[in-house]
């Protein structure tokens, strides 16, 4: 770990009681990094984003940010704007007043606060808004608002929890963008908690994967999605076939009477292991020209839209069966076809072994 | 590097202990100084009435002895009074229990004729804390014998020794008139719930369930005997239903003194509280239920026995225990119309303010206690149930057109309404005529309050200083307390305290923290008392008295608010008090000003904690009233209730105009 | 100058400002003179009196002698002024009052003072036990008026009688020892037992027998002389019957509270009480004053009141006064209202 980030989380653990929400978390962040906080509901991601904060404080653990222990700081004390999931306007005050709210007693004129909120709701694409209350606003208005006030400060950490779920599927999409530019624009090191992967990937830098309390992954959102480190991040982020299979050696495994090659030197001596493939990544096309290529029959398939999810198995396979997502051309071009027969390749590289549990 | 990395772990393994911000430290000072309000108010006070209770009297004849002087100048053997006792037989401690106040004169205990030629008398003390004698009034001293003078023999009395033990509670128990009272008030308790809890289930289904005509109105007028004291309703029945009552014959030969009237009133001032609840209780039922119900073919009586009356058990179960507190903790109803009829309340105001014995009154409190808290903790529970169906996704119940039904609930809701309205009316009548009931012209001479007890026309300014005190400075103690209990960060131990601290006086009958105050700030020894007699422990007690109610309120309204504001105020590094002014307070304003009013109005009616505690300056409008009846002015204290009355009704108009106008102004973002 | 010294002066201004003032001294007197006369007495002292006013304290007679007795150790009051003498005996057996000879004490008749030198108390006027009798009430039972104390224990009055309870009431107890003393002690019990029959309620206070009568809440109550001649004046339909086997009596008498802070205005207010303005006052409802030669009549108060008062031992009366309540709440506190 470089010990010049700009945050460095060291061995937090928070407990609630008996509970331990976060066990030995460590983490580093870098100026400027947009990093998500990726796992299921009840992973600790919010909580790791709280004690950051200083809104529930680790029971263990330190925290440095721009190298300043803050570990035990109440919140007022930290450098950081936050925006909810809920949005947390103040409902009694105009949309201008609680951009301002957090530049009162600052020292600054009302002019000068006048013409900062002005700035800013013209940042957030907001400029008319001013006057109106929270609730004359849409969601998506709303969640700017929000963003707007917790940039009044100037903070130099922005910290969203879970800011876009509660808006529609468009809305969603349209903000996101909209959110990383700004990130963008001003530098600003952004962490953001998530549990919708698609979001994550789209938007971070660097992706956190956390499941019961633990960093299961930090990595790019291509390293995650292409090498996920293990059978959690894999089948939490992106759809993922997984294969009851044997070590033959370090270079091989088989799955019933098919004998693959795929890199297996990181387990060791076991036999039984679990391949992994993203039906994507099940080759059709030229599939005899690739290595590790069979034949399966086509039990089932499912209309998918722009693709078609085909159910594949073979008897060689033994019980098991998997999934393979072919475009609509390749489909037309192969007449892919429910009980048909077809080659198909697991590419070695693709395919991932992990250890049974 | 390695003693550094071992070194570098020691600090990461620590416990963080979490630094409290600037503005927290204001915080927890405010939470401890309303932990104290509370402690001194509350606390401390009930701790006094539980070692009160514990405390009792008894002679130690023993512990005193007295030698004759004769007129030759030789002093016989001194004997102890326990001699002389022995010799009559008598005995100090007998049935009749000493209290703080007994005393004995030494004159009684030796017979005349054996003191016939004695010249004078050495009396000693002889315990080890002294005090055993009042000689003219000055307590003696340990070990210090005195002589007197034979003429002066008669101001030698002997005194009472305090010690700790259930005495107290063994002698309530074993009096059949004071157990009597306990039994008294059970049965009476429950009749008046056994009729106040249907009667209102009815009258809430009629308002909630029909279309019936005149809701708004049924809804008001149940909701007025909140706004008048409980003596007032039994007084309006003495002129109903007394002998020289317009309504008497009605009774066929019965008394209204007694359980009748007793009975009668209750139900009047119970009437309210009971139907407030079952109006909330019947409001949540889902409609999807019901049709649900048509759909299987139920008929519509099936219906109501197996949807209506479920889905309100929790307001039937709390509107019984409601009632039933209301009437076992009330003594103006009792005071009243009691006649010989004793209930548990009473026999504490007897007790104390009769005859003078705290000991017992004590005693009584506790066993009052008994019925509150369970009433109070089965209430808790219920509405903690009540809250889980409320928050179901329901679709509200839309009643359909039942002419039969329509008109049966009409007919039920008038004889309520008139029963009520009635009485009210009755009282304006009689504070009107001139010499009931021989000369019913009308007249003010009622109104002049200064030829009658109760403090006059002051008393009435008094009560409205008083409301005006205790609903602002209540209503901005409580918020603050709540505020705190609910938005606060950290320092958990301080807000559980004030949270349970809070909800401690619900349960607290009113007469029990009364006598609590007494016994605590009128101790010259505690700092405190300078407080006794003053407007100030009207306050305080009254605010304390009614705290529960107003501090859930702003509980519930705080917690509808999100619960991330605080977060957002801390992280733009704003201090608590500007997010209490500028978002909190402003946002619960239709809270607080509920909180105003609930003061103001339980302040002016409020008899039972403040019948200890006024003083000659500050005598108050519902005592005026308890005091007018029991002088036997009862004209004027109907005529005083009445005042009571007129000003609740008053101020709760202004406040649904200014809530109406002044919220619609101050909230617009409330509207979209 | 530094804050502190600032804020002291403040004080030190604050405290003087008003006593320099006015010097108005108020005096805290405890009663149970009837409510309606209250306002009367203290105009009239004051008017004589402008630097000193009366804070009145009251309330019934028990009630009042047992708050005094309660405040023993630390009084709230400085004067006594319109309590039972039988109540003044027992707090003079406490030590509570201060001995005082108030000036043209000599003109009182000697009975109205206490026997001690100076006196610890002073008695004004005296108020006596009588039956208050609706006579439109009675009518509709057909019962005839009752003409003595006998009388009410017939069948006829059952349930017709209020009489005030004697542990709260100095009217309550003057009837009960004066039928003590009257009939003897275990003759008087026994006619208790048998009035107790006939009782509707026992009423807290002394005057409210009266005051139900005249409303016509009962056809009888055991009240005081006083009270019927007023409610009458009022347009009671009332008769007040003197009982024939006689009356008993108190007086209503004034002391000073040993310790007050303000001993010479107390004095001053002892000197007035027995002044002939203020039995001038007392007069208005009492024919009975403790100065001879100055009683007027006393509109609608019955003749031979005077005749019919016992000899009343007060002394004795304050001795046994324990004794009594409690041989008689342990018999008929079943019919008390509420105290």
């Amino acid at each position: 770990m470089s010990s010049d980030s700009y945050l460095q989380v060291k061995n937090v653990t928070k407990e609630f009681g008996d509970f331990t929400a976060l066990r030995d978390v460590s983490l580093d962040v870098e100026k400027g990094e947009f990093v998500c906080f990726l796992g299921p509901s009840g992973c600790g991601k919010t909580t790791l984003l709280r004690a950051i904060a200083g809104l529930d404080i680790q029971t263990m653990g330190t925290i440095i940010q721009d190298g300043r222990d803050i570990s035990d700081l109440p919140p007022s004390e930290r450098d950081f704007g936050i925006v909810f999931q809920s949005y947390a306007l103040f409902p009694n005050l105009t949309v201008a007043n609680n951009v301002g709210f957090g530049l009162i007693g600052s020292g600054k004129s009302r002019a000068q606060i006048n013409a900062q909120v002005q700035a800013l709701l013209k940042q957030v694409g907001l400029p008319e808004q001013g006057n109106k209350y929270p609730s004359q606003l849409s969601g998506g208005q709303q969640q700017r608002v929000a963003l707007a006030r917790a940039l009044a400060t100037e903070p130099n950490l922005l910290l969203l929890d879970e800011p876009l779920s509660a808006l529609d599927a468009k809305v969603r999409v349209h903000l996101r963008g909209q959110l990383k530019e700004l990130q963008r624009s001003l530098g600003l090191t952004t962490i953001m908690v998530t549990h919708d992967q698609e979001e994550a990937l789209n938007l971070a830098d660097r992706i956190v994967v956390l499941s019961q309390g633990r960093i299961e992954q930090v990595g790019t959102p291509i390293e995650i999605y292409a090498q996920p480190a293990n059978a959690f991040v894999a089948d939490f982020v992106g759809e993922m076939n997984f294969i009851d299979a044997r070590k033959i050696d370090n270079g091989h495994i088989s799955i019933g009477e098919i004998r693959l090659a795929a890199e297996a030197a990181h387990l060791n001596g076991s036999d039984r292991v679990i391949a992994a493939i993203r039906p994507e990544d099940v080759q059709v096309q030229s599939a005899e020209a690739t290595p590790n290529n069979f034949d399966v029959d086509v039990r089932h398939i499912e209309f998918c839209g722009a693709y078609l999810r085909a159910t594949l198995g073979d008897r060689r396979l033994g019980d098991v069966s998997f999934r393979a997502d072919l475009s609509m051309n390749l489909v037309r071009r192969l007449q892919v076809h429910q009980g048909g027969r077809l080659t198909i390749a697991m590419p070695p590289e693709r395919l991932r072994v992990y250890p049974a549990n | 590097m390695a003693v550094l990395a071992q070194h570098d772990l020691q600090i990461t393994r620590r416990r963080v202990q979490p630094k409290p911000a600037r503005d927290e430290v204001w915080q927890r000072g405010l939470i401890v100084v309303i932990i104290a309000y509370l402690f001194f108010g509350l606390v401390m006070p009930l701790a006094m009435v539980f070692t009160k209770s514990l405390q009792t009297y008894a002679f130690y004849p023993e512990q005193v002895t007295i030698a004759f002087q004769m007129p030759d100048g030789s002093h016989a053997e001194p004997r102890s009074l326990q001699d002389w006792l022995d010799d009559s037989g008598a005995e100090a401690n007998d049935g009749l229990r000493a209290s703080e106040r007994t005393r004995i004169q030494i004159v009684r205990i030796i017979p005349k004729n054996a003191r016939a030629d004695v010249e004078s008398f050495r009396v000693t003390d002889l315990s080890a804390d002294g005090g055993q004698l009042l000689i003219d009034g000055v307590p003696s001293e340990a070990g210090q014998s005195y002589d007197v003078p034979r003429a002066q023999l008669g101001k030698v009395q002997v005194r009472p020794q305090v010690s700790y033990g259930l005495g107290n509670y063994g002698y309530y128990f074993s009096q059949p008139s004071l157990f009597n009272s306990i039994l008294n008030s059970f049965i009476i308790a429950m009749i008046v719930v056994v009729i106040v809890v249907p009667l209102a289930f009815g009258y809430a289904y009629g308002i909630m369930r029909t279309r019936m005509r005149g809701k708004a109105f049924f809804r008001l007028a149940a909701t007025v005997p909140v706004l008048v004291p409980s003596l007032l309703p039994a007084i309006g029945l003495i002129y109903l239903f007394g002998n020289q009552g317009i309504l008497t014959p009605l009774l066929m030969g019965q008394s209204i003194y007694g359980p009748i009237g007793i009975v009668m009133a209750s139900v009047f001032f119970t009437f309210p509280h009971a139907m407030i609840i079952m109006i909330v209780a019947l409001s949540t039922s889902d409609q999807r239920l019901y049709e649900a119900s048509e759909v299987l073919g139920a008929s519509k009586w099936r219906t109501f026995w197996v949807v209506t009356i479920p889905g309100a058990r929790y307001g039937l179960i709390s509107a019984a225990f409601v009632v039933f507190t209301l009437v076992l903790t009330d003594f103006g109803v009792p005071k009243v119309v009691g006649g010989d009829f004793n209930m548990l309340a009473l026999d504490i105001y007897k007790q104390v303010i009769g005859q003078q014995n705290f000991q017992v009154g004590a005693v009584v409190s506790m066993v009052l206690l008994v019925p509150a808290v369970v009433a109070f903790a089965v209430d808790r529970i219920v509405s903690r149930r009540q809250v889980a169906i409320m928050s179901a996704k329901a679709v509200p119940f839309q009643p359909e057109h039942n002419p039969r039904l329509d008109s049966a609930m009409l007919i039920l809701c008038s004889v309520v309404a008139v029963f009520i309205l009635g009485i009210l009316a009755m009282c304006q009548f009689a504070a009107l005529a001139r010499f009931w009931p021989y000369n019913l012209t009308p007249g003010l001479s009622h109104y002049d309050f200064s030829k009658v007890d109760g403090g006059g026309w002051g008393a009435y300014f008094n009560s409205l200083k008083l409301a005006v005190l205790v609903s602002t400075i209540g209503a901005a103690i409580v918020f603050l307390g709540a505020n705190m209990v609910e938005k606060a960060r950290g320092f958990q131990i301080g807000r559980t305290i004030l949270q349970f601290l809070s909800m401690m006086p619900m349960a607290i009958p009113g007469m029990v923290l009364g006598l609590a105050y007494i016994f605590f700030f009128n101790d010259p020894a505690n700092p405190l008392h300078f407080l006794y007699g003053t407007m100030a422990i009207l306050v305080i007690n009254t605010s304390i008295h009614l705290w529960t109610v107003s501090h859930l309120t702003a509980s519930t309204a705080l917690k509808q608010m999100d619960k991330e504001f605080e977060a957002v105020a801390m992280s733009l590094k704003q201090p608590f008090w500007r997010m209490l002014s500028r978002v909190s307070a402003p946002v619960c304003l239709p809270a607080i000003s509920e909180i105003w009013l609930y003061y103001f109005v339980n302040a002016m009616t409020t008899v039972s904690a403040v019948v200890f505690l006024y003083s000659p300056q500050t005598q108050l409008a519902s005592i005026a009233v308890l005091n007018m009846d029991d002088a036997g002015d009862i004209a004027p204290a109907a005529a005083m209730g009445m005042m009571i009355f007129y000003t609740n009704a008053l101020v709760r108009i202004l406040y649904s105009l200014a809530t109406g106008r002044l919220m619609g102004r101050l909230q617009a973002w409330r509207h979209r | 100058m530094n804050p502190m010294r600032i804020c002291l002066a403040a004080l030190i201004a604050a405290g003087i400002a008003p006593a320099a003032q006015a010097q108005q001294t108020t005096l805290t007197v405890y009663t149970a003179f009837e409510a309606e006369d209250l306002q009367r007495y203290k105009e009239a002292f004051e008017a004589e009196n402008p630097d000193i006013s009366i804070e009145w304290v009251r309330d019934s007679t028990g009630i009042i002698t047992a708050k005094l007795l309660a405040e023993k150790d630390n009084p709230v009051a400085d004067a006594i002024w319109g309590l039972a003498a039988s109540s003044l005996l027992l707090m003079k057996s406490e030590g509570m009052l201060e001995p005082y000879a108030p000036k043209g004490v000599e003109a009182l008749d000697a009975r109205f003072v206490d026997t001690s030198q100076p006196p610890a108390w002073i008695g004004l006027d005296a108020w006596i036990a009588a039956l208050c009798v609706n006579t439109i009430e009675l009518e509709k039972t057909g019962a005839p008026v009752p003409a003595s104390w006998e009388d009410l224990t017939r069948p006829e009055y059952e349930g017709m009688v209020a009489m005030p309870n004697p542990a709260s009431s100095g009217t309550g107890f003057l009837d009960v020892s004066a039928w003590l003393q009257m009939f003897g002690e275990e003759k008087g019990w026994d006619y208790m037992d048998r009035l107790h029959k006939n009782i509707a309620f026992y009423t807290h206070s002394g005057s409210k027998p009266c005051k139900d009568a005249a409303r016509g809440e009962v056809p009888i109550g055991v009240s005081f002389a006083f009270r019927g001649a007023k409610s009458i004046s009022e347009g009671a339909p009332l008769a007040v019957v003197m009982p024939s086997e006689g009356s008993g009596w108190d007086m209503e008498a004034a002391a000073i509270v040993a310790g007050t802070d303000f001993p010479e205005e107390a004095q001053r207010l002892m000197d007035w009480t027995v002044s002939e303005n203020a039995m001038k006052q007392y007069n208005v409802g009492y024919a009975v004053v403790a100065t001879p030669g100055i009683a007027q009549p006393v509109e609608n108060y019955p003749e031979g009141a005077l005749d019919a008062m016992i000899e009343n031992d007060f002394e004795w009366a304050a001795n046994n006064r324990e004794q009594i309540l409690k041989e008689w709440s342990a018999r008929y506190d079943s019919k008390s209202e509420a105290q």
